[in-house]
């Protein structure tokens, strides 16, 4: 190879690490500019809506409305175990995030670098409450938290809890939680249970996808299930698999070959849909094996879109971010109580899905 | 030569010791139940085998090379959401996809380009990057899912059903394998690749210019796992920032139970797509022969690692009855 060779692939590769990072940049910057303009958008629309209840008449202009100034000066913290690429936590800070803007106070969302580690979590907080802000977030991912719930309790400040609830309501009452917003795991399996009761026969069989096995989530959920077909007298087996989607496709294939009879499919998360694409394969007509998933992403979409995902819970991670920062504000300035809100049985079936799918490209949903 | 010669010196190949195993594995689950060979089931494990043994192909060619590649699953993300991106800007579907490719290319390169000059282990550069380009697709979306329609043209070509049991990502995944099995079996690159992997002073003593090899199978590595991801999000439309969570690991499996080594110098990417077709099937196999479902991880733990013994194992055999 002679020298200018050299030079020109060193010279190839140096312009091409430049576009790579030029791209990436570009990408970055390009996405920082629209995120916040959707953002802009929507918080007139909020504001409007939540005018006749609130009295606040603000008319959409691109200037931040009055309200904004309501909870100046208040800053609160989120600690949460949902890793940065975790789609639904997404959702909880694009809420926190309006909320912010809507009431004009100060926030930060506290996400683990790995999804669900419970040691950084647990630093997380202890660093929060040392940091004393006005108030803090926090799902109960793990029961070794409720210590920390009541350290900050004892330091005075107040701890709502979101998300997730410790397994059982006392002992999270006790350590000083005040009250919960989220979906009732247990129920929310139960309830999609129920819900998809409507279409397969009592005393059938069903499968559950199990997307997190020993996760607090997954089993409360799984439970809920198992408890609902219990007293719907079906038989159902469990099967443990992940977000992998092939993964999942190629096993539910497997698991829907081995046990014909199956006339429901259930996920506590969100891949029950690609056993629709399986029963599609198998030439089976949609409708004829119930599926219920929880959820609302593209995949659980287009499921419903085709008829073969039947319904869709979806717990409202926008309101599991937005409300705790309205009732910490109310605590804040009117010394009011906080409440607790069941986010969590929003249905999305083939009636509601368009308006859904519309809402979950921007996020809310 | 006689007939006992001749089967010891097939069974020394790599690609055909774990085809045998391949075969027993699958015999041993028909046996059971016969529905593991039925048409829907073989269709939906020869549909997706693709989306996850395209990027096992460019790991392959790369630890021939000598080095690791942890970011195979990031970029498997990135791709698409790259490719997603574009498209909402208002660019043209294939051209988004051709600079997505581009992309992708240019990341391989600046890991192999950090590894060498640098003179960092690769899995340090990759471990590196399989943070950074995660993290490029969630700050980039915001870490939203993405809806991912494919013009119809565009879905023909890489996802769909041919006829029974022929998709085109499996056309795509066997072309790619014969392309880098030419690469490696017949090209003088090949020899290059292997050298530089099995001894980096002698291949470089031999004037191999073995950093612009490495930084070369560092692009294919990273252009084979974006193309997955761009085969799996046209597949399901969606575009997800978690999607290839993990899949550096299976990558690494597949070629491992196939027969590469780990230490770099010697493989091959048909074993490495017999070790796909493996491990899918042992999962496969398992749900429909209806094992307890809680031992799942257990059995395929055990059964990988049986895998590669028994790879070994026949070989040794092999060379021991020639010898």
């Amino acid at each position: 190879m002679s020298e200018k060779e050299k030079v020109e692939r060193r010279s190839y590769l140096k312009y091409g690490g430049a576009v790579v990072a030029a791209a990436v940049v570009a990408a970055v910057g390009y996405y920082a500019g629209t995120t916040t303009a959707p953002a802009g958008r929507t918080v007139t629309t909020t504001v409007t809506e939540a005018a006749k209840t609130v009295t606040v008449t603000a008319t959409p202009a691109a200037t931040p409305p009055p309200v904004a100034e309501f909870g100046k000066g208040l800053r609160f913290t989120y600690v949460t175990h949902g890793g940065e690429e975790n789609v639904f936590w997404n959702s909880v800070m694009l809420g926190m995030k309006e909320a912010m803007a809507v009431l004009g106070c100060d926030s930060v969302m506290i996400r683990p670098k790995k999804e669900g580690d419970l040691a950084m979590e647990a630093s997380a907080f202890e660093t929060t409450i040392a940091e004393k802000p006005d108030g803090i977030v926090v799902p109960i991912a793990y029961t070794e938290l409720l210590p920390l719930v009541k350290k900050a309790t004892d330091a005075g400040i107040p701890v709502l809890v979101h998300n997730i609830d410790a397994p059982n309501a006392e002992d999270r009452i006790k350590a000083g939680g005040l009250c919960f917003i989220g979906q009732d795991l247990d129920y929310a399996g139960y309830f999609l249970a129920k819900s998809l009761s409507k279409y397969f026969p009592s005393g059938s069989h069903a499968l559950i996808l199990m997307e997190g096995p020993g996760m607090v989530w997954a089993e409360e959920r799984a439970k809920g299930i198992a408890q609902f077909l219990k007293e719907y007298k079906c038989t159902y087996d469990r099967l443990d698999v992940s977000f992998d989607l092939a993964v999942v496709e190629s096993n539910t294939s497997a698991y829907l070959q081995a046990h014909p009879e199956t006339k429901a499919v259930f996920s506590v998360g969100y891949t029950s849909p690609i056993a629709g694409k399986v029963l599609e394969a198998m030439g089976r007509p949609p409708g004829e094996v119930a599926i219920g998933t929880f959820d609302v992403v593209p995949l659980v979409v287009d499921g419903i879109k085709s008829g073969y995902t039947t319904i869709a819970i979806d717990q409202q991670p926008y309101l599991q971010g937005f409300l705790p920062m309205v009732q910490l504000t109310m605590m804040k300035k009117y010394a009011l109580g906080a409440w607790d809100v069941n986010t969590g049985n929003a249905i999305v079936d083939k009636s509601n899905v368009a308006t859904v799918e519309e809402l979950s490209k921007k996020g809310y949903r | 030569m006689n007939a006992r010669t001749l089967v010891s010196n097939l069974l020394q190949k790599k690609e055909v010791s774990v085809s045998v195993i391949l075969a027993i594995t699958i015999l041993f689950f028909f046996s059971i139940q016969q529905k593991f060979l039925s048409n829907a089931n073989v269709d939906v494990l020869l549909k997706i085998s693709p989306e996850l043994g395209i990027p096992a192909l460019g790991v392959t060619m790369l630890m021939i090379a000598g080095e690791f590649d942890l970011s195979v699953g990031s970029v498997f993300g990135l791709a698409p959401m790259f490719a997603a991106v574009m498209m909402e800007m208002g660019i043209n579907p294939w051209v988004s996809i051709l600079l997505t490719l581009m992309v992708c290319c240019l990341i391989g390169i600046t890991h192999g380009v950090i590894t060498v000059k640098a003179s960092i282990p690769s899995f340090i550069t990759t471990l590196g990057g399989m943070l950074i380009w995660r993290g490029v697709s969630l700050a980039v979306t915001g870490g939203l899912p993405k809806y991912f329609y494919m013009p119809p043209e565009f879905m023909n070509l890489v996802v769909h059903r041919v006829t029974t049991f022929v998709y085109m990502q499996e056309l795509w995944f066997f072309a790619i394998t014969i392309i880098f099995f030419i690469i490696l079996e017949r090209h003088k690159f090949g020899n290059w690749m292997a050298s530089t992997g099995g001894k980096k002073e002698a291949a470089r003593a031999m004037g191999i210019n073995t950093s612009m090899v490495k930084i070369v199978c560092f692009m294919l590595s990273s252009l084979a796992a974006g193309f997955g991801g761009i085969i799996q999000s046209t597949r399901l439309s969606q575009a997800m920032p978690n999607q290839g969570d993990g899949l550096e690991f299976d990558a690494i499996a597949a070629a491992v139970i196939g027969g590469t080594s780990l230490f770099g110098g010697s493989g091959t990417v048909i074993g490495t797509v017999i070790g796909e077709y493996l491990s899918r099937i042992i999962e496969n196999g398992l749900i429909i022969i209806r094992a307890p479902s809680y031992y799942f991880r257990l059995y395929i733990g055990v059964v990988i690692i049986l895998a590669v013994i028994a790879n070994l194992y026949i070989q040794r055999k092999a060379m021991r009855v020639r010898g």
